[in-house]
């Protein structure tokens, strides 16, 4: 019975990711919960190999043909939608994905680097990003990719994210102590919590770590700080949070973070006040438009300060389409629907020539 | 009557251990009750805790009650039907856990089949549940029970310990009937009181409580005692807040009543942040939401001067909004503010309306 609970207690907490039905499943299970990182990730990632049983016309992008370990086939199939569709973005990941696997690290950055110009938000982009720019020795690239891929709350679409970054988790965990990139482990683990809780930990001891060493403080007390929110401490958040804006007083996301601690506690001040500090930190990045309305616009009753803030960020980024939308719903409220007209005119522009439909 | 109550009584504490197992289920109603009834002295706001403590000692007296008892035939019976079908029901249990992963990926593809989806992963997820809840009383109560044997035997050989262990058994039942007095006491408090709820302004000076559990407390100042404290049992449902959350020097808000016996009890503790009302109004001067609290803020402390300078920056910003101008002229009107009612009067005019007038 003991026996029993005490398997149980470490299985519970798993995703059903890590568990993967496959002739390898097992054994990665085994190196996962062994704590061998980089034997598992390869034994989940052989798990999916096999036949390529999709055909072209299912596969354009040569995703699951990568997937199934056929690499020739999955540069074949993205190359050849790249020539009919040259603005398809998913083979271009497929590609940068390729370059990865096949030991190219640098040619794999400045491949995702194209994606991401295209649509700086892609998840899976940034986070097999992070993973490029981390072996070709960019810690603080990669760090900065993870929290922008993180912020949007997925774990990405391709199941080879989780499998690369454990892989990466465990290959710098083996470093001598002196030359583990601490921030960046804490970040790799911080992803890692979404399928195992138990991570939550670990992240925090590296991010401790990390902040010791004076590795991206900041960085190391935000990732802290988003540990504690998850465990539900969030005194304790708040108090990492206050001490990444005091190591950087202009990072944008432990402002934000702030502001959704400020919101949980129902304090409309410290709110107004971190979002705005946010969008100040970060003016072109409309990520934070959407939250500052919220809080401008729905809370505060405020469309006259969304719609000043708004024309900051159109007058730094005339394409910021974002930034647009919102001014053209501030200007409704306002009373002038001649000017949220021209606005709205403005984003279908923008969202037109980024080829997105509404 | 009484002689038929008397009669039944004795009866049932003739069944030592269903009498015993009846006490645990009162504790336990009560230790609830002594929370929701929450009493602001900080000795009497233990209650919940106390309560706690005597049903740990009412558990252990349990165990020792079964652990001596002798089963009726009736019980012996359904005793033996148990042990027959328990190791049935826990091996089908361990063989549906073994395959909960199976269960999982065949859900996971079941994509067209939502209900028979949901019951499969239901099914491997509560196998584990019950299972290990299962494991869990079956662990304690055979630890409990082999204690209580080995008690068992001390008594037997050794005199003090059978003196010390009947003293013991009398003052747990003891105890457990005087909380149970003192949690009626505050029930009856509770529930008879009709009086309104007074609502004071106060701070947190401390928050603790015993980690894990859901015993945790803020310790305010008090409103009644210079340097005194008053102590809150924190109840999530109720204060809409988790302890998490709280920490010391934060504003709350705490509704009081006075009790049907005289012991005052705490309604609700909410966390307040109508301080911050001023601050955020200089913040944002356009925002209209935190102005009109404040606003009514300054008419409900009868400050008509400041109620009507905020009431005019008002309807500066929000020309169209004179429902509110009207209002707060009339409320102040009431309050024989007669100057600056019509001010404002004035305001609320619509400009076309004022031409015509002339």
């Amino acid at each position: 019975m003991l026996l029993w609970l005490i398997a149980y207690w470490h299985l519970s907490q798993l995703s059903w990711d890590l568990v993967q039905v496959s002739r390898t499943g097992p054994r990665a299970l085994a190196h996962y919960l062994a704590g061998n990182y980089r034997e598992a990730a390869r034994a989940y990632q052989a798990g999916l190999r096999g036949q390529v049983t999709l055909p072209y016309t299912n596969d354009p992008a040569g995703y699951w043909a990568l997937r199934a370990g056929d690499l020739d086939e999955a540069e074949r199939r993205a190359r050849t939608t790249l020539a009919l569709v040259p603005s398809a973005l998913e083979p271009q990941i497929t590609l940068a994905e390729l370059a990865l696997e096949r030991g190219k690290p640098p040619e794999a950055v400045r491949a995702f680097a194209a994606v991401l110009r295209r649509n700086p938000d892609h998840v899976d982009a940034l986070y097999l990003g992070a993973v490029a720019m981390a072996r070709a020795g960019d810690p603080g690239a990669a760090i900065q990719s993870l929290n922008r891929a993180l912020r949007a709350g997925s774990a990405g679409g391709r199941d080879a994210v989780l499998y690369r970054i454990m892989e990466l988790a465990g290959e710098l965990r083996e470093r001598p102590p002196g030359q583990q990139p601490l921030c960046l482990l804490a970040h790799l683990h911080r992803y890692l919590r979404i399928f195992d809780e138990r991570h939550g930990l670990t992240a925090m001891s590296y991010a401790r770590q990390a902040i010791a060493a004076g590795d991206r403080p900041a960085d190391a007390y935000l990732t802290l700080g988003i540990m504690h929110d998850k465990r539900g401490e969030y005194e304790a958040a708040r108090r990492a949070m206050r001490q990444a804006i005091a190591a950087d007083p202009r990072h944008a996301e432990a402002l934000r973070w702030l502001a959704v601690e400020a919101q949980k506690e129902g304090d409309p001040l410290v709110q107004y006040q971190m979002i705005t500090k946010a969008f100040e930190a970060a003016p072109t990045d409309p990520f934070y438009l959407r939250d500052l309305e919220l809080i401008l616009v729905t809370r505060l009753g405020d469309p006259l300060g969304m719609a000043t803030l708004m024309q900051q960020a159109i007058a730094l980024d005339a394409t910021n389409a974002e930034a647009h939308a919102q001014l053209a719903k501030a200007l409704v409220l306002l009373g002038d629907p001649a000017g949220a007209r021209q606005h709205a005119k403005r984003v279908a522009a923008l969202q037109g020539r980024r080829g997105e439909g509404p | 009557m009484s002689g038929s109550i008397d009669r039944a009584a004795r009866r049932l504490l003739r069944l030592r251990v269903f009498s015993l197992f009846l006490l645990c289920v009162l504790t336990f109603w009560f230790a609830m009750i002594a929370g929701t009834y929450r009493a602001s002295n900080r000795l009497l706001a233990l209650a919940a805790l106390v309560g706690v403590i005597v049903l740990a000692l009412d558990a252990l007296l349990l165990a020792r009650r079964v652990a001596s008892a002798t089963p009726s035939s009736v019980s012996t019976h359904l005793l033996e039907i148990a042990a027959r079908f328990a190791p049935l029901a826990v091996l089908n249990l361990m063989i549906l856990n073994v395959f909960a992963p199976v269960l999982g990926f065949v859900a996971s593809l079941l994509v067209n089949m939502p209900v028979l989806r949901t019951w499969l992963t239901l099914l491997g997820w509560l196998s584990g549940q019950a299972l290990f809840a299962l494991f869990v009383l079956g662990i304690a109560g055979l630890v409990a029970v082999t204690a209580m044997r080995l008690l068992d035997l001390a008594v037997r050989r050794w005199r003090p310990v059978e003196r010390a262990v009947t003293i013991g058994d009398r003052a747990v039942v003891a105890v457990t009937a005087l909380y149970c007095a003192l949690a009626i006491a505050l029930t009856f408090n509770g529930t008879f009181d009709r009086a309104d709820a007074t609502e004071h302004r106060s701070e947190i000076v401390s928050v603790w409580g015993v980690s894990g559990t859901s015993l945790w407390w803020a310790d305010v100042r008090s409103w009644d005692a210079r340097d005194g404290l008053k102590r809150v049992l924190i109840f999530p449902e109720r204060d809409q807040v988790v302890h998490t959350l709280l920490s010391e020097g934060q504003h709350v808000r705490v509704r009081i009543r006075s009790g049907f016996f005289g012991l005052s009890w705490v309604e609700s503790m909410r966390l307040d942040f109508e301080h911050e009302m001023e601050p955020l109004v200089a913040a944002a001067p356009s925002a209209a939401t935190p102005r009109k609290r404040l606003i009514g803020m300054l008419l409900r402390d009868g400050r008509w001067a400041e109620a009507a300078t905020q009431t005019a920056a008002y309807a500066r910003y929000h020309p169209n909004d004179r429902a509110l101008v009207k209002e707060v002229a009339a409320a102040l009107r009431e309050a024989r503010q007669a100057e600056r009612a019509a001010e404002l009067d004035r305001m609320a005019v619509p400009v076309s309306q004022a031409r015509s007038g002339r």
